[in-house]
Order: structure tokens, then C-alpha cells, then sequence
């Protein structure tokens, strides 16, 4: 009985909130905007809140300049003491397309039977430059909420040309906007000041500023300054923001199913906004290094470096040559670290130095080695002598000259002398590659070939060979040559490709040298010859065209393939006849026979 | 009558046109003995001066330019003399004696060339004129085997093997050729202690220095500076007075 009641008493309260419905709360609608003045290349959030209702329906207006993206709708229950309340909120992202001053007039929501009107909200949409001016300013110090990226980078002091600059550029993404991977470092914008290459690899962490949190990617660098004077620097970065494209206006409960942010992102429905972050303008101020001080043999290095010297072999003969080790570590621009000259004397021989350097981890810091091969010249040497380097130490603000120590070394006598060139040959095992000038030979070169006695031809210019008359007249003549050869085998292989225009070309031949003959004939009123020659010349035109032996071609013959009434049939006819009898022609009758007969056989063949 | 005028004048004539230049001929062979002399007796300054004075009047020729490299070579002045001996080599490519020489002397001022590939080895088997000599051989070689075929029957084959291999053989020169033909004209550096600049102006900073004697290949100028590759890879800007061209553009005199 007890279970009774209570199973009773649970079912009342479970349908307490569908009795009291119709007790609900006003519907009531209010809409606010994240921001009432943003860049152009930003966006803002508007809400609407609808309380009071479970459903409702946005009637969202176009507005020139303005494009709103649906980030999509959450709703709220809310039960106490038995009184019930619910409440929809939809997000919309504003996304300008111009700057100026923008109204975003009462939207209206339709609620069941209701329908309310939000208050119109009025901002301001400003340009790239002036919200990156005002960005600016905020992100050198304290970035904002509304800050959808920025550049932070570590301070600049004032330095001296030539001299490295250590600086960290971070990159900060809001977490709250979706973001394309980037393509490239940031740019450096600036004159006079150089900058070493940035990794496309950044190093990839995550910051709360503010309550923001950001996404950030930082790059270790350095700056260095090549000219005296105060640079503005400047870094930029291409960015793309990754916006949803706008929606239909949703039905908070009825609708497609793909009324969902999901599909969205499934659908590709993003649109790609390239934006330009940059950080807030720094100076960059570059000094003179000072005159006062500077070592003649100072080459512009500017740090704190250590030189060590060691020489192998320390035992050798005259003549033998000596690689002698150089190296240079410490932090500094080690591009104009130089290796320290060997001092120039007549007792040894020196090669130019091959160089090899290692940056460190941690850049600044690095070690360059020379390697340079030496070779004494005589016995009574007993060390090698000290180098020097030298350097400016921005710390102390001074040049500092470091000397190694000599080294002593045991040099024994050849017994034969060395050669040049058996010396140079050992000395190449080292493998130098000049980028330090070796001490110079001032006192000539044995081993040379003797003098020339003969001055030989004088040209006006030293031109090659195939600059030269004769040589381009070779080369067009071989050209003629080929192409004459080509073109004769391409119409050799013409012809035996279609042997008909070969015969066509021999009927020609031979009709030509027929028609000169009875021509002939003609003009000497041998009217016999001209009918014999008439029938021959008949019979080999036709033999060539039929494919039959000439002379076995007879007057039924043509009569029976070319008909009896053409010229060629009566011409045929009459020098058969003339053949076995006699005839005689008159000129005109051989002249008409005569142009009868060539034009037929020319339009036979 | 007039044969026995006409003879006293084709002969005076003759003298008139050819005496000038038998007059240099003269001059230019006493110069250079003349510098031949100071060489010999160890003033190799003044014997550069004397050769110097020869080419700049008279061109080039290979015995000049070699001794003019031999008295820079002894004087010390390594860029110098490889530049004559460059320029020597390129009027008499298979002279040993002037390849001995720059060889010697780039081995004593430690100018090692960096490390050729096997394809560039290849190449550097042949100068630049006989690899165009070897071309233009093919090219003849493989006309005249084109024009003989029409008159003798050679078999398909044969023409087809004959023509081929000549073809291939010419392709093959005339790459030797280009890529020769690259190094024809590098500039050395005749300057000692100069240095590769990263921009082309004097405070700029220096990459490194450059040796005396190194060949390099311009590539572009700007004020007074060249952008240039040296033979071992290295690249910078170098001030234009500190490199002289080893083709020489000028016009000259031409006296044979």
C-alpha cells in the first residue's frame, strides 16, 4: 500500500511540469553583439536569446556589407520550485565585407503564436590598417578577447652593425576560429637589417592570455643590422581563417537532419578568409662599431669567442708539410669570423686554409675550424708561431686580441731537396679550399718553363674556334650537304613509293621525243614516215598504259578500248592502212593528224 | 717597254704597302727579345712592362702572353699571371708549356679546384677547340657518308649504324663544347686580399676573402661591383677592379 503511494506520488511529480505549461514564462528576446567596433578582416558574435520557448523560428535579414554565419544553437531548461522556463540561444558570426557604420535591424522570432522583435544594434566596422593600428597597440601589451591573431616578438636593444642579434617571433592564433595550416614563416619588413632564415617548422604550444587561449607558434631567430641607424622593423605573417559558409535559418526541433554543424564541417561548408597578422612596429637602432682600438688584422667578428691552435704532425722534415688546426668557438657572427693569418715569413710556406663550420643548438653559438697546411722551409725552426684573432665583445664594449701559444715542433733535415711540386702534392691531402688569402710567394716560382723566343701570331681578339669564318663555313657546308642528302633520299624513296609517276615520267619522256620526231617528219612532207611514226608512237603510249607489249597492239585493239570514233582510232586506222599500201598526206591533213594525236596522248597519259 | 716599267713598280708598290708592317714586325720581335733580356737578367717588372707594352699595341700571341705570365709569376703576382696564362692557352690549348706553368703556379699559390664530378672530369678531358674540332669532324664525317650513300649501295644497316654513331658521337662533342664553352670566359682576381661582399657596395658585409689568381664567372654588375661564382662554388659581389676579364673586349690593331 505504502509502494502505493509513493509510486503515485512520483508519476505526479514527474507530470508536474506538463501542468504547469501552461504557466510558462513571457517570451522574451534579446540579442547582443561581442564587439560594437571591429576591423574589417576580423568578425564579430551576435547572440540571440530567446527565453520562454522550446521553439522558435529566426527571420534573419540580408544586410549589404554583412554576411552572418550560423555557429549553430543551444538551448536551456531550466525547472525551480516547480516553476518552468526554457530558453534558445543561436549564434551568428558577423563577418563584414566593408568598413563602415552597420544597423542590424529588430530581427523578429516567431515563438508558437508570438512573435517578438530584438532591439536594432548598431558598430562600427573599421579598416585593415586603423584596426591593426589599434590591434597594434593592444597586442605589443595586452591582447584583447576579440583578438583573433597577433604577433608578439622579444625586445630589440640598441646593438652594432654587423653584430647578432638573438629574437623570438610567436605567433598567436585564437583557439576560438578554426585556422588553415600557414604556408609560410612570417616576412621580416624592414631596411637595413638582415634576418636568418625561419624554420617552416615552428615550435607549436598553447597560451592563456587573458582568459584567451591562444594557439602560438614561436621561431628562433636573429637580426643583425648593416648599415648605422635607427630601423623600423616589422614582421608579417599570411594567415587563413577558416569561416562557416551561411545557413538556412534553423528549427531548433524540426527541420533536415542536416540542419547541423557537423555537416557543416562534413560538407566542406567553410569558407577561406585570408588575413595579414603582423606585429606592432619595433626599432631597431644599429651603431658604429668604434675606431678607436680596432686590431689591423680585425675582420668584423663581434661576440666572445676562444681560439685554439694545434698543429700534427710536430715531427717532420723539411719540406714535409704541417696541418695545422685552427678553431674558433664561442657566439657571434661567425660569418665574418676569418681565419687568423699566419704571420708572413721566409721560413715557411703557407696554403690557404679550408674552413668548416658547426652552428650549435643554440644558436648564436658555433665553432668554425681552418685547417691549413704549412711546410718549414729549414731545419733550425723550433716552433711554430703564434696567431692571432681578433674581436669586438659587445659586453665589454672593447676589441679583445686572443694569441695562441707556439708550438714547438722538431723539424730534421731532407736529404734530398723537395720539389715544388712533391711538396704541393702531400700539402693536397688536406683538401684546402681558399676563403683566406695564403702568404704570398714574393719570391717567384722554380720550376718554371723557360721563356718562349718566338712571339708567334698576334690576333687582333682571342676568340674560340667556332666563332672563327672557316669553321661556321664548314658547318653551313656539311648543313647544305645533309640537307642536300635528305631531300634527294626523300624523293628517291617518293618515286619508289608510287611507281605510276615514275612511269608517267617516262611516257612524257618518250611522247616528247616521239612528238620532236614526227614534228620533224612533218615539216619534211614524208607523209609514210609521219603514219609510221604516228602508229609506233600510238603503240608505245598505249603498251605502257595497258601493260602490253607495244607492237602487238593492233586497230581492233583500240577500237575495242578506246571506241572507233576518236582521233586516236582514225590516225591508227590510216597508218595501218599506209603500212600495207600506200598514202599520202597533205600538210594540213599531217598538221591535224599532228595535234590530234598529241593532244589525245597527252590526255592519255 | 711597259713590262720592264711595270716591274720597278709592283715592286715599289709592294714595298710602300708592306713596309709598315715588316717596320712593326721588326719592332715587335726587338721588343719582346728586349724583354726576353730583362727577364734574364732578373728584373721580371720591367720584362712585364715590355710584354705588357707589346700586347697593348700589337694583340695577343701566345709566346707574349706566356712570358708576360712567367715575369708575373717570378714578380709575385700570382693573379696576373694566371690571367696571361689563361689567355696563353686559349691562342695555344695543347702548349705544355704554358699547362706546366699554371698548373705549377695554382699548386703553389694553393688554388685547388674543388672536387669535379665524374661527368665533369669527363668533359675536362678535351679543351673547348678540340671538342668543337671533334663536332665539326662528325658533322663532316656523317655528310659525307650521307652524300656517298646515294652513290654506293650501302646496306640499311650499315647506313643506319654508320649515321647513328656519328649523330651520337657529334651530340656528344657538342655538349664537351657548351659545357666548356662555360669556362671559356671567367675573369680572375688579380687583387690580392679581396673579398666576397654580400651587397654591392663597399661597407657591405664580406662573406669571405678571395685569393689572388682565383678564376670566377661574372654574373651580373651593379655600380662598380660584379656578382660573381668563383670555381669553387662560392658567390658574392666583388668590386670590378679587383678582377680583369681573360677575353679581353677591345678593339686592337691586327698586325700578322
Amino acid at each position: 500500500m505504502e509502494q502505493r503511494k509513493f509510486s503515485a506520488l512520483f508519476i505526479c511529480l514527474l507530470l508536474l511540469p506538463l501542468f504547469s505549461l501552461p504557466a510558462r514564462a513571457e517570451v522574451s528576446v534579446e540579442a547582443s553583439l561581442s564587439s560594437h567596433s571591429f576591423p574589417v578582416d576580423s568578425a564579430a558574435k551576435l547572440t540571440i536569446t530567446v527565453t520562454g520557448t522550446r521553439s522558435a523560428e529566426i527571420k534573419m535579414k540580408e544586410i549589404d556589407g554583412l554576411q552572418f554565419h550560423s555557429q549553430g544553437q543551444s538551448s536551456r531548461i531550466n525547472i525551480i520550485n516547480g516553476s518552468y522556463s526554457s530558453a534558445i540561444s543561436n549564434l551568428y558570426l558577423i563577418q563584414p565585407l566593408q568598413p563602415g557604420t552597420y544597423t542590424i535591424p529588430p530581427i523578429s522570432i516567431i515563438a508558437g503564436k508570438e512573435t517578438v522583435q530584438t532591439e536594432p544594434i548598431t558598430f562600427e566596422v573599421t579598416a585593415i590598417g586603423q584596426g591593426h593600428q589599434s590591434s597594434k597597440q593592444n597586442k605589443s601589451t595586452s591582447p584583447g578577447e576579440n583578438d583573433v591573431a597577433f604577433i608578439l616578438v622579444s625586445e630589440i636593444d640598441r646593438h652594432y652593425t654587423g653584430e647578432i642579434v638573438p629574437l623570438r617571433i610567436k605567433a598567436y592564433f585564437n583557439r576560438k576560429y578554426q585556422w588553415a595550416p600557414i604556408s609560410s614563416p612570417p616576412a621580416l619588413k624592414a631596411d637595413g637589417v638582415v634576418m636568418s632564415p625561419l624554420s617552416n617548422e615552428p615550435e607549436q604550444s598553447q597560451e592563456q592570455l587573458k582568459g584567451v587561449i591562444y594557439h602560438v607558434l614561436s621561431w628562433n631567430t636573429t637580426l643583425s643590422g648593416i648599415k648605422a641607424g635607427r630601423h623600423p622593423v616589422l614582421f608579417e605573417l599570411d594567415a587563413t581563417l577558416l569561416l562557416r559558409q551561411q545557413q538556412r535559418s534553423r528549427s531548433p526541433f524540426g527541420g533536415s537532419p542536416f540542419n547541423d554543424s557537423f555537416f557543416d564541417n562534413f560538407f566542406g561548408g567553410l569558407q577561406r578568409k585570408p588575413i595579414q597578422v603582423t606585429s606592432p612596429e619595433l626599432h631597431f637602432e644599429t651603431i658604429e662599431l668604434p675606431d678607436k682600438g680596432r686590431p689591423e688584422n680585425f675582420t668584423g667578428a663581434i661576440g666572445d669567442f676562444q681560439l685554439t691552435v694545434s698543429a700534427s704532425p710536430k715531427e717532420v722534415e723539411v719540406g714535409e708539410p704541417i696541418t695545422l688546426t685552427l678553431e674558433i668557438a664561442g657566439k657571434g657572427n661567425f660569418d665574418r669570423v676569418e681565419a687568423p693569418l699566419f704571420p708572413a715569413t721566409p721560413d715557411w710556406k703557407t696554403y690557404s686554409p679550408n674552413t668548416d663550420y658547426s652552428s650549435q643548438d643554440t644558436y648564436p653559438f658555433g665553432k668554425k675550424q681552418f685547417e691549413q697546411a704549412i711546410v718549414a722551409k729549414n731545419s733550425s725552426l723550433k716552433q711554430i708561431p703564434s696567431l692571432s684573432f681578433s674581436y669586438f665583445d659587445p659586453g665589454k664594449e672593447s676589441y679583445i686580441t686572443v694569441t695562441s701559444a707556439p708550438i714547438a715542433v722538431r723539424i730534421a733535415e731532407h736529404d734530398s731537396p723537395v720539389s715544388p711540386q712533391q711538396s704541393t702534392q702531400t700539402a693536397t691531402a688536406v683538401k684546402p679550399q681558399s676563403v683566406q688569402p695564403a702568404a704570398e710567394a714574393v719570391d717567384g716560382i722554380k720550376g718554371l718553363a723557360p721563356l718562349h723566343l718566338e712571339t708567334g701570331t698576334f690576333y687582333q681578339s682571342i676568340m674560340p674556334l667556332y666563332k672563327k669564318t672557316w669553321f661556321l663555313a664548314g658547318v653551313g657546308c656539311c648543313i647544305l650537304l645533309l640537307l642536300f642528302t635528305f631531300f634527294f633520299r626523300l624523293r628517291i624513296r617518293n618515286l619508289e613509293k608510287h611507281p605510276e609517276l615514275q612511269l608517267q615520267k617516262r611516257r612524257q619522256e618518250l611522247l616528247a621525243g616521239d612528238l620532236v620526231k614526227l614534228s620533224q617528219a612533218k615539216d619534211s612532207g614524208d607523209g609514210s614516215l609521219f603514219l609510221a611514226l604516228c602508229r609506233q608512237s600510238i603503240q608505245k603510249q598505249l603498251g605502257l598504259l595497258w601493260q602490253v607489249e607495244g607492237s602487238a597492239i593492233s586497230l581492233a585493239d583500240i577500237k575495242n578500248k578506246l571506241g572507233d570514233t576518236t582521233n586516236l582510232t582514225e590516225i591508227f586506222a590510216a597508218a595501218e592502212q599506209a603500212a600495207y599500201g600506200t598514202s599520202e598526206l597533205s600538210p594540213e591533213t599531217m598538221q591535224v593528224y599532228f595535234e590530234g594525236l598529241k593532244k589525245e596522248l597527252e590526255d592519255l597519259i | 717597254m711597259k713590262l720592264t716599267v711595270s716591274h720597278p713598280l709592283l715592286l715599289l708598290l709592294f714595298i710602300i704597302f708592306h713596309a709598315p708592317a715588316v717596320a712593326v714586325a721588326q719592332g715587335n720581335q726587338e721588343l719582346f727579345e728586349q724583354g726576353n733580356e730583362t727577364y734574364s737578367k732578373g728584373d721580371f717588372s720591367g720584362a712585364a712592362q715590355m710584354y705588357e707594352q707589346l700586347t697593348t699595341t700589337s694583340g695577343y700571341s701566345a709566346g707574349v702572353l706566356f712570358n708576360l705570365a712567367n715575369s708575373y709569376a717570378q714578380s709575385g703576382q700570382t693573379g696576373k699571371a694566371i690571367l696571361n696564362y689563361e689567355r696563353a692557352l686559349r691562342l695555344a690549348p695543347s702548349d705544355s708549356d704554358i699547362q706546366g706553368n699554371l698548373e705549377l703556379i695554382r699548386k703553389e699559390s694553393g688554388l685547388f679546384p674543388r672536387e669535379y664530378s665524374w661527368s665533369e672530369r669527363f668533359f675536362q678531358l678535351l679543351d673547348l677547340t678540340q671538342w668543337t674540332i671533334s663536332a665539326l669532324f662528325l658533322l663532316l664525317l656523317l655528310s659525307t657518308f650521307q652524300l656517298a650513300s646515294l652513290k654506293f649501295p650501302f646496306s640499311s644497316r650499315t647506313r643506319q649504324l654508320v649515321s647513328t654513331a656519328c649523330f651520337m658521337l657529334f651530340i656528344l662533342c657538342a655538349t664537351g663544347a657548351f659545357f666548356r664553352h662555360k669556362q671559356w670566359q671567367p675573369s680572375v682576381v688579380t687583387e690580392s686580399e679581396s673579398r666576397l661582399l654580400l651587397s654591392p657596395f663597399s661597407s657591405a658585409a664580406s662573406t669571405s676573402s678571395i685569393q689572388q689568381g682565383r678564376l670566377v664567372y661574372p654574373e651580373k654588375t651593379h655600380g662598380g661591383f660584379n656578382y660573381i661564382t668563383d670555381e669553387t662554388g662560392r658567390r658574392g659581389w666583388i668590386a670590378s677592379s679587383a678582377i680583369e676579364p681573360v677575353i679581353e673586349i677591345k678593339n686592337r690593331v691586327s698586325i700578322q
